[in-house]
């Protein structure tokens, strides 16, 4: 079976991920000019000759909303012009699946963030290392045997141990 | 300055924590920068907050080991597995890789090593000899120049970041305008913190350094599953002979001279330096068809290059503040970690500190060629970490490094929120580095241009000061450069 990804499904991702960021950064430029132009301390106050603390984050707004907006349009006419060409490959899910380790890995990040002051340091990182340990593993290995499993617990607690270990005993940084 | 760099090398000779931590460096620096998956960048980021409580010499001992041993260990996965372990070994796994296929493993990384060390050395020299005189000639820059100097920086790492020009400046344009959050420096005024006590205080360079060259790289290898490597295991004879070494000295020289100029430039970065003394002994061969068939050539033009380039890169971060490639952009967020501002105040008002420096990358490189000859075949063993185990370990590094810069779980989250953005930037092919650049530049940048309006009283002080307006004009001429040369050729 021919595994490789046709150069056109390439393109279309590529334009595809383009036109989001674009729009991303145009909502993030949105955003940013809103709250200068809301922010009474930095537009409408005379600095003397001092141009005050609106004028980059204006001018670098402006070429931001600028870029995406060319990044948009680039990428907008792009995809048209694939799909007018007649490549209609499904391009969604094959890019999805390849996005679901590491979106599980940041929302997991964000709550062992969240829990550690709440739980303490080591029982939150001793179950972050223990679940990534074993779901990385079996990710390159399959399903393990019990002896696998097994040395992949103990590599979890080590980790776990030796990271406290380096920072909270060795380095003396206050960890919760 | 010769005294004072004497002075420091026999006190840190006697220093047992200054030995110990320069070793553990090289360490680090060699099995990290081995290790595929894991850039020198990467490797300097995630233990970077293991030096928070060391002092500064010691932390520059620590740090300045893994910066320049991270950049030899990058070819021993280049050569075994015909992966880089660091971007600068690129170019070495073209030779380097078949020389081990043909049973020359041993020699690939012994020429590697000593390539590595010759060009380390010039490259300290060349830092010694020229950073006093780069600083001397910045001590009369004044705002107006400092500005355009770091809009110059800024600029040429757009354009010599492989890729997108465009895409380069647009993630620039955004790190500038992180720089932006927080407490304006001159006027105190609150921006872009929506409310938040965290975005109040700023947003630190450390965790999104981490984020972005340490988390994101994470995110990136656990995409998909199922690597597997094919290492090169037979490592047999060590040393080449002599009658091949001979000639190949004045092919290092060339090496470590291009490769150190080139890291003198703002922004440039061992990648092109390696790319251009390949290409330029290509080019002078007489028999350049043999090149990325695994001839000694390949591995030691590129290796005196890439190892060059730290002392070179070294040069404005010191004497201007202005990172000379990514892994002095997280070194100068150490040194702002320790209440250190780089620029050329150090060479007047910290001279024993620049001394330091000189002397913990002159016995970094020393450590690298002595670890590297006696260990380099219990090295090649650890190619053969396990993902799952090695992910997991740094993730956690990560997460404790950013906690670790002001113990706010806010600087967590920050890295993370970076780590998913430099992801998801390299999905789509845009350079992260410059984010990272913005951030520490812009401040910068806005204090210096503010302070010549303040002082002059018109916009045209940029352009009509000569050092200035000089930049400033390279700067335009490199960005439209590339446009300009596409439409000429499309005309012919």
């Amino acid at each position: 079976m021919n595994t490789a990804v046709p150069e056109v499904e390439l393109e279309k991702r590529s334009a595809a991920g383009n036109l989001a960021a674009g729009f991303v950064l145009l909502m993030v430029s949105l955003v940013g000019m809103w709250s200068l132009s809301t922010n009474e301390f930095v537009i409408g106050v005379d600095h003397g000759n001092d141009p005050g603390p609106g004028l980059l984050p204006a001018l670098l707004l402006g070429l931001l909303a600028l870029s995406s907006i060319g990044m948009i349009v680039v990428s907008g006419g792009k995809l048209l012009r694939l799909r007018r060409s007649g490549a209609n490959t499904p391009l969604l899910h094959k890019t999805g699946r390849t996005l679901i380790v590491p979106a599980l890995m940041v929302v997991t990040l964000l709550l062992y963030s969240q829990t550690m002051e709440w739980l303490g340091f080591l029982e939150t990182t001793a179950v972050f290392a223990l679940f990534w340990v074993i779901a990385l593993g079996m990710q390159d290995y399959g399903r393990p045997s019990s002896g696998r499993l097994m040395l992949w617990l103990v590599e979890g607690i080590v980790i776990c141990a030796g990271v406290y270990a380096v920072f909270a005993w060795f380095i003396k940084i206050p960890l919760p | 300055m010769v005294g004072e760099i004497l002075n420091v090398f026999g006190q840190v000779l006697f220093d047992p924590v200054a030995l110990s931590l320069s070793v553990l460096g090289v360490l680090f620096g060699i099995i990290l920068g081995a290790l595929p998956g894991v850039s020198s960048t990467m490797s300097l980021a995630v233990l970077l907050p293991i030096s928070f409580t060391m002092s500064p010499p010691h932390a520059m001992m620590f740090l300045l080991g893994i910066f320049s041993a991270s950049v030899y260990g990058g070819s021993i996965s280049a050569i075994l597995i015909n992966i880089p372990g660091t971007p600068g070994a690129i170019i070495t796994q073209m030779d380097g890789y078949p020389m081990a296929r043909n049973g020359r493993a041993g020699e690939a990384l012994t020429y590697a090593l000593i390539a590595s060390t010759f060009g380390g050395v010039l490259g300290w020299l060349l830092l010694v000899m020229c950073a006093p005189l780069v600083a001397e000639a910045a001590l009369h820059f004044q705002s107006p120049e400092y500005a355009a100097v770091t809009f110059f920086g800024l600029t040429m790492l757009a354009y010599a970041t492989p890729g997108s020009t465009f895409k380069a400046l647009v993630a620039g344009v955004f790190g500038l305008l992180l720089a932006t959050v927080g407490l304006d420096g001159i006027t105190d005024v609150a921006r872009f913190d929506f409310g938040s006590n965290g975005l109040l205080g700023g947003i630190s360079i450390i965790p999104v350094a981490v984020g972005i060259f340490g988390m994101a790289e994470i995110l990136r290898n656990i995409e998909s599953g199922g690597q597997k490597f094919e290492v090169i295991r037979r490592i047999e004879r060590l040393i080449p002979p002599w009658k091949e070494m001979r000639p190949l000295w004045p092919m290092a020289v060339r090496g470590s001279v291009i490769g150190a100029l080139v890291g003198a430039i703002p922004a440039a970065g061992s990648a092109i330096g390696v790319t251009v003394a390949y290409a330029q002994e290509k080019r002078m061969s007489k028999t350049p068809e043999r090149y990325g068939t695994g001839i000694p050539e390949g591995v030691v033009a590129p290796e005196s290059s890439n190892n060059a380039c730290v002392g070179g890169a070294l040069i404005p971060m010191m004497t201007l503040g202005i990172p000379g490639d990514s892994m002095t952009a997280v070194l100068i967020g150490a040194l702002l970690i320790h209440g250190l501002r780089p620029g050329p105040a150090l060479f007047t008002d910290r001279l024993d500190f620049v001394a330091i420096v000189y002397v913990a990358l002159l016995l970094a490189i020393l450590l690298t060629l002595f670890f590297g000859l006696i260990g380099v075949r219990y090295i090649a063993r650890i190619l053969h970490a396990p993902k799952n185990v090695l992910m997991t370990c740094i993730a956690i590094l990560c997460v404790v490094g950013s906690y670790a810069v002001r113990n706010s779980i806010f600087d967590v989250v920050v890295m993370i929120v970076f780590g998913a953005i430099g992801w998801l930037m390299q999905r789509i092919q845009m350079p992260v580095a410059p984010v990272v650049f913005g951030l520490i530049l812009g401040p910068l940048l806005e204090e210096n241009i503010r302070r010549a309006m303040i002082v002059s009283g018109d916009w045209t002080v940029f352009f009509t000061r000569p050092i200035s307006a000089t930049l400033i004009a390279i700067a335009f001429l490199a960005l439209l450069y590339p446009a300009l040369r596409d439409y000429l050729h499309k005309r012919r």
